[in-house]
């Protein structure tokens, strides 16, 4: 399948470079920081919690906080996707192999997904840990890492589209960490709009879809919300990878 | 060349066509999963299901209920009345929320007896009952975070 196999090929050149392993240090690093912050500070003041369980501080309170540090990731994996290839000019040598656009953006998708996944079963090891020691509600956990892998499929899809658009890597990461950061913060925006475009907001706003996963509520709004945002920028990135093959833009 | 540049033309107008049904399909899409919206709690206790015995009560009461929350305009504690509500209204559909807003409505607010931001006032059956934040453990965190 040649979408696979593109995908590994994509994986190989990120691991070839420091920057894979970089990244992948760095979430581990910042989350299991942040999970032994909320772990230490939940076991100091056990009385004070009522009904909030520690999966709900401690699981759901790292899976919030690796969501963060994936927005901040998410561009430097993204940027060399497509616009290394339009720089170097290899472009066109992709475009004039028998890979169809679709392959060529599925397969770049897949790779990125599987290493940011490669983070979410890593950062998903530490509230496990927990597991010998104490019961955890494993279905709030779930639909939590649920929402996290969801928001690295939209964020990928985002940041491969971005890569699409220049032939400058760092332009592509600033532009997909400002795309990424906006849809972050846009409940902001929102809250001083009222009426429909308030509903719209608040549609838009990613914090919220994905704070309802970490809840531990599983709704089809949520996992619509970021299933059509990737797509959509998936088919975005075929549509204008397709134009740059047909008119050489 | 001037057959070129209608070409040309042509197939920006066609690429140009499909963002434009892309993005439609999309923002279709989006309205129909808010119109038809499936709901699963996954927590062990499910926090966010109303418990048996309470959704038996509520099944049981006939007639109108309705539930005017008095909260400041706070967008937070709003969703999370809204959240609360929710809860049993996926038991009994017809309930219906109404927000007033305890500043703008001053006199209300002294005429009703309302103590608290975020007081729920339930009308069922000409009786009204006063829920204040002490009542669901996980209502009061929701607002006071």
């Amino acid at each position: 399948m040649m979408i696979i196999r593109i995908a590994m090929y994509e994986l190989r050149r990120l691991f070839a470079s420091p920057l894979a392993w970089l990244l992948l240090a760095t979430i581990q690093f910042l989350a299991a920081m942040f999970f032994y912050v909320l772990l230490s500070r939940y076991l100091g003041a056990a009385q004070s919690h009522g009904d909030h369980g520690l999966t709900e501080t401690v699981a759901a309170g790292t899976l919030q906080i690796t969501g963060i540090i994936v927005l901040l990731i998410t561009p430097f994996l993204t940027m060399r996707l497509f616009s290394d290839e339009q720089r170097s000019g290899t472009i066109n040598l992709l475009f004039s192999s028998p890979v169809s656009v679709t392959e060529l953006v599925l397969g770049k998708y897949l790779g990125v997904t599987l290493l940011l996944f490669m983070a979410l079963v890593m950062v998903a090891l530490m509230p496990l840990s927990l597991l010998p020691g104490t019961p955890l509600d494993l279905g709030l956990l779930a639909a939590g890492l649920l929402g996290l892998a969801l928001l690295m499929l939209c964020f990928a899809a985002i940041g491969l589209f971005i890569s699409t658009l220049t032939a400058q890597p760092v332009t592509a990461a600033s532009a997909t960490f400002a795309a990424l950061f906006l849809l972050w913060v846009i409940h902001i925006a929102g809250s001083s709009a009222h009426g429909a475009l308030a509903g719209v907001f608040a549609w838009l706003s990613l914090l919220r879809h994905f704070n309802a996963l970490l809840r531990g509520v599983v709704s089809s709004v949520d996992v619509a919300y970021f299933l059509l945002l990737g797509s959509a920028f998936l088919l975005l990135s075929i549509w204008r990878l397709d134009a740059m093959r047909t008119h050489h833009w | 060349m001037a057959a070129d540049g209608d070409k040309r033309t042509r197939y920006r107008l066609q690429s140009l066509a499909t963002a434009v049904l892309l993005i439609t399909l999309t923002v279709l899409l989006a309205w129909l999963s808010i119109r038809y919206p499936v709901q699963a709690d996954w927590t062990r206790n499910g926090r966010y299901t109303l418990s048996a015995a309470s959704a038996a009560v509520l099944k049981q009461a006939g007639g109108k209920l309705s539930v005017t929350a008095y909260a400041r305009d706070q967008r937070d504690l709003h969703q999370a009345i809204r959240r609360f509500v929710a809860m049993y209204q996926k038991v009994k559909p017809d309930i219906e929320l109404k927000f007033v807003n305890i500043d703008a409505a001053p006199e209300r607010v002294r005429r009703e007896g309302i103590r608290v931001n975020g007081e729920l006032v339930v009308s069922y059956r000409g009786r009204s009952e006063h829920v204040r934040s002490d009542t669901e453990a996980h209502f009061t965190h929701a607002y006071s975070a």
